[in-house]
């Protein structure tokens, strides 16, 4: 008998308590008299057939091409974005330690040192007129020359000074703003290398004079 | 049958369904055959009971088998029998099957169909035969999830734990689907059952 029938008596199976065991016992013969016949001989070939197909070695090189990795799709994620952040991060370098680079340039600087006459200034002797201190990352190598700020009205205008003499410029060496206060006023100056105007290793400084501190220059 | 005759006999039969299935995986095609005799028939009549049609119960034998080999990780031996885990297996493809056919109770008139065109037999068959095709007939009318419980209890000899594990519900709730397949047969099977019942137990794994 089977041995699941004794379950019917351990659980006390709901279905069996109120029928008594004897309706249980017809219900099951029944049952049984529902005959199946066992599995066809095709079914064999057809399960052997795919079996065979499964297990058929593929050359190494197509295992290896047609190979898959299941990865979590968190993982993936965050390995995209690193993968963006230090090619982000590898471009970068790249631009910076480019020799000649066109972005070691502000469009003010090329401006003021293609358009605009150098103009002396005799810092700190005039009043009003903008003093030079060298700020960090320049330091004593910078020509101290004030910036110029030529005659003129209305937006912002560019100046240039005199190039650096003799200074000699970095490779990567990149672009600089630096700060001349005046009479509790600023003017920022912003310089940079330039390889790409005239092969000149020099530095030159443009000013850039914000509306408001526009002044006149003697 | 014809692939017994290639059957290998010997260690493989004493061997674990674990070491066989091991074995099939490494591309021993004799521990193949020796697992696919062991299960075969109880996997095919299973999902032959549970959709009504021989044809669609092959495709769900074979594809419960190969399954098996192209997905060894979803088999733990530690979690159910090999046993337990091909009739999950066929009961989820039958499902899909009926869910797909439209209906739970197409099984019923697909069968209808097969035994409509069975061969005449002798005058003491055909009362087993009636009785069998009513016996059929009124589990294939059940919907599918007391159909499953009933094959699984009365035809495949599982336990209730194991019809609980293999259909991923608690055993009361095994037992109260019994309870109502039972209750539903005795009302359609009742004029047999008066009777006297039919030809005793076959079949019995």
């Amino acid at each position: 008998m089977k041995d699941n029938m004794k379950e019917d008596r351990l659980f006390e199976l709901p279905g069996s308590g109120s029928g008594g065991g004897s309706e249980d016992e017809r219900l099951r013969s029944l049952l049984q008299s529902w005959r199946e016949s066992d599995a066809p001989a095709s079914l064999d070939a057809r399960v052997m057939a795919s079996y065979r197909r499964h297990q058929v070695h593929s050359p190494f090189w197509r295992r290896v091409l047609t190979a898959t990795i299941p990865v979590p799709a968190p993982v993936a994620a965050v390995f995209a974005v690193l993968l963006l952040m230090s090619t982000s991060l590898a471009v970068r370098a790249l631009y910076r330690s480019a020799p000649g680079a066109g972005g070691n340039v502000l469009p003010q600087v090329q401006a003021g040192a293609s358009g605009l006459q150098p103009q002396p200034v005799s810092g700190g002797e005039q009043q009003g007129s903008p003093t030079a201190s060298p700020v960090g990352g320049i330091g004593n190598d910078f020509d101290r020359t004030a910036a110029a700020a030529p005659p003129g009205r209305g937006g912002p205008t560019v100046a240039a000074v005199p190039p650096a003499r003799g200074l000699p410029v970095r490779q990567g060496e990149g672009r600089f703003t630096i700060s001349f206060r005046s009479g509790g006023e600023t003017i920022e100056v912003v310089t940079g290398s330039d390889y790409r105007l005239n092969r000149s290793p020099k530095i030159f400084a443009g000013a850039i004079l914000h509306p408001s501190q526009e002044r006149q220059m003697p | 049958m014809g692939w017994a005759t290639g059957r290998i006999a010997g260690a493989a039969d004493h061997a674990t369904d674990e070491d066989l299935l091991e074995g099939a995986r490494r591309g021993d095609e004799a521990a193949f055959l020796e697992l696919y005799g062991r299960h075969r028939d109880a996997t095919f009549r299973f999902a032959c009971r549970m959709l009504g049609s021989r044809e669609q119960a092959e495709d769900v034998t074979h594809d419960c088998f190969l399954g098996l080999l192209k997905n060894p990780g979803r088999f733990d031996p530690r979690r159910a029998s090999l046993r337990a885990y091909l009739y999950g297996a066929a009961r989820n493809l039958a499902l899909k099957r009926l869910r797909r056919l439209g209906s739970e109770r197409s099984a019923g008139a697909q069968r209808g169909q097969e035994s409509a065109t069975a061969a005449a037999a002798p005058l003491d068959g055909l009362l087993a035969q009636e009785l069998s095709a009513k016996v059929r007939a009124a589990i294939a009318g059940m919907p599918a999830s007391q159909r499953e419980v009933i094959l699984l209890y009365e035809y495949e000899g599982q336990s209730l734990a194991g019809i609980a594990a293999i259909i991923g519900v608690e055993i009361a709730t095994i037992k109260w689907r019994l309870h109502q397949a039972r209750g539903r047969l005795r009302k359609e099977l009742a004029p047999y059952l008066n009777g006297g019942g039919g030809p005793q137990g076959e079949n019995r794994p």
